[in-house]
């Protein structure tokens, strides 16, 4: 119950941070704060607090940095602030260049401290992605995960990742053998493939 | 690895600037995703280990979800007790202990041992000593590591919230406030999820940022304690929650903050049977511009144990 005290304080930040956001957008103070907001104490719902207000950050920051870096274009969903998409361009020189990739974002309460859950909702053959599912096998998203990475440099991170595959850490074995064996243009023809089936709109 | 990768977020846009460092060779082959891909970093995973993990058995600290972030305060007898069956030396060690020291405090091993000992020894010195002086220096300090931190091209909403945190933590055991807190409600603080991982936090920004500001002084610690650089060695083992603590981490953070820190090691070393003493080591913080804090005596002591650090009460 005493723990209310400082997280008035910290609401009372927030909430000017927030007003002052508001003109900015269209967003709601129950999108933001959600609707457990005015329910008091009990530390669970301090977390999403604090995650939504980073999320509000960076949602922030997303719409003021759109024009800076064109191959990642980030959403997050109308209704729920933890859930985003990714749209990111296959880096060039690479067998995924002219797609477009889509990832989603599933966000833990506790972010930042924990990292968001990314997957690949477009296929993609990369020895690192999960084939079906789309999981993504990368530090930043496990054990090295730190509150000074956003979605956005996230994003940047799994295009830094396509075009530099670890096949020795695989998620999609066929897609690591083949780089393990040496063959390049095998895998480069079956990542190529895919891209053109999964990742580019369709002609005509 | 260039300046451009100093901060997860690289200040051009662009993949090229991630400069992805696929973990050359080696590492787990087979299948699964047991050893994750690094981009902007390889992470050998083999040069550090788990906090409490791989320690001496006999000196392991209790740990599991049962022990509390902090625990009570317990009579150093305690610490005897337990070691009642275990090394002469140690029992040795722990009886000298007893002549300084009388109580200890211990942490949960969850790899932030070190820092939320240091979080509720500090806070739990200026609520017993009112420091006003202190806490403005130390505010002082803080304003500085934040500016490290911009300067070194991080984003400034990704670390704010957790200056805060500690930021209201410290105007709280400072009496006389609305919100003012006493001994208790510290004690609940630190073993609240939420706001000790947000402090512990806290200490890992500020001493990533020391250790990036002054890399070319830390650069020969680090290669000798891994083979990474300076850049991926905070990324690794520094920012994300639970990397233990090292020498080089208690150094970058008792100099950024400018506060001294005592360790007393309990482990089986020992110069020759005859005489046995508990070393300790003192962690000063490098004389600042103002000069002041070159020869003061630290009231913050840590008990360390292989991979474990608690707090101890002197007498």
């Amino acid at each position: 119950m005493k723990l209310l005290t400082v997280w008035k304080i910290m609401s009372k930040r927030h909430l000017v941070l927030l007003s002052t956001g508001m003109s900015l957008t269209a967003m709601s103070d129950s999108f933001i704060l959600g609707p457990n907001m005015q329910s008091e104490s009990h530390e669970n719902i301090l977390y999403p607090k604090a995650s939504r207000a980073r999320l509000f950050k960076e949602y922030k920051e997303v719409q003021r940095e759109k024009s800076a870096d064109p191959d990642i274009q980030l959403i997050c969903d109308d209704s729920n602030i933890f859930k985003w998409t990714a749209l990111i361009k296959g880096p060039s020189e690479t067998p995924f260049e002219g797609g477009v990739f889509q990832l989603a974002f599933s966000i833990p309460e506790q972010y930042p401290l924990l990292p968001p859950q990314v997957r690949f909702l477009t296929k993609i053959f990369h020895p690192n992605v999960h084939f079906k599912t789309g999981e993504i096998c990368l530090d930043i998203l496990k054990n090295a995960w730190s509150p000074a990475w956003t979605l956005q440099s996230v994003c940047r991170a799994i295009i830094a990742l396509m075009a530099h595959p670890e096949p020795d850490s695989p998620l999609n074995c066929d897609s690591g053998n083949l780089l393990r064996s040496g063959d390049i243009r095998g895998y480069q023809s079956m990542a190529r493939m895919y891209t053109r089936l999964a990742a580019m709109p369709k002609k005509g | 690895m260039g300046d451009a990768a100093a901060a997860p977020e690289p200040l051009v846009g662009g993949g090229e600037e991630l400069n992805p460092n696929p973990s050359g060779g080696g590492g787990g082959g087979g299948g699964g995703c047991s050893e994750s891909v690094s981009v902007e970093l390889s992470m050998g995973g083999d040069y550090y280990h788990s906090c409490c993990g791989d320690a001496d058995l006999d000196l392991r600290a209790p740990e599991g979800p049962k022990l509390p972030y902090v625990g009570d305060k317990e009579p150093l007898s305690s610490l005897a007790a337990e070691f009642q069956s275990g090394s002469p030396i140690l029992q040795e060690k722990i009886k000298l202990l007893g002549e300084q020291y009388d109580a200890l405090r211990r942490t949960r091993g969850d790899g932030n041992c070190f820092y939320r000992s240091f979080m509720f020894s500090y806070l739990e010195h200026i609520l017993g000593t009112q420091d006003k002086a202190e806490v403005e220096r130390i505010l002082k300090k803080i304003e500085q590591c934040k500016k490290t931190l911009a300067d070194l091209g991080y984003i400034e909403f990704t670390f704010e919230d957790f200056f805060s945190i500690f930021i209201d933590q410290l105007e709280s055991v400072l009496q006389g406030h609305e919100t003012s807190i006493g001994a208790e409600e510290l004690l609940e603080r630190t073993r609240d999820q939420m706001v000790s991982d947000y402090v512990v936090m806290f200490f890992r920004f500020v001493t990533s940022g020391e250790i990036q500001r002054r890399a070319e002084f830390f650069e020969p610690f680090i290669s000798g304690l891994t083979n990474s650089t300076v850049i991926q060695f905070c990324k690794a083992s520094v920012e994300p929650m639970g990397e233990e603590s090292d020498h080089v981490h208690i150094i970058a953070l008792s100099d950024a903050l400018g506060v001294p820190i005592r360790v007393m090691y309990l482990d089986r070393s020992s110069c020759d049977a005859g005489n046995i003493s508990v070393n300790h080591h003192d962690f000063i913080p490098e004389a600042n511009s103002s000069g002041a804090a070159a020869a003061e005596k630290p009231y913050i002591t840590l008990l360390y144990r292989p991979g474990h650090y608690d707090i101890l009460y002197p007498k």
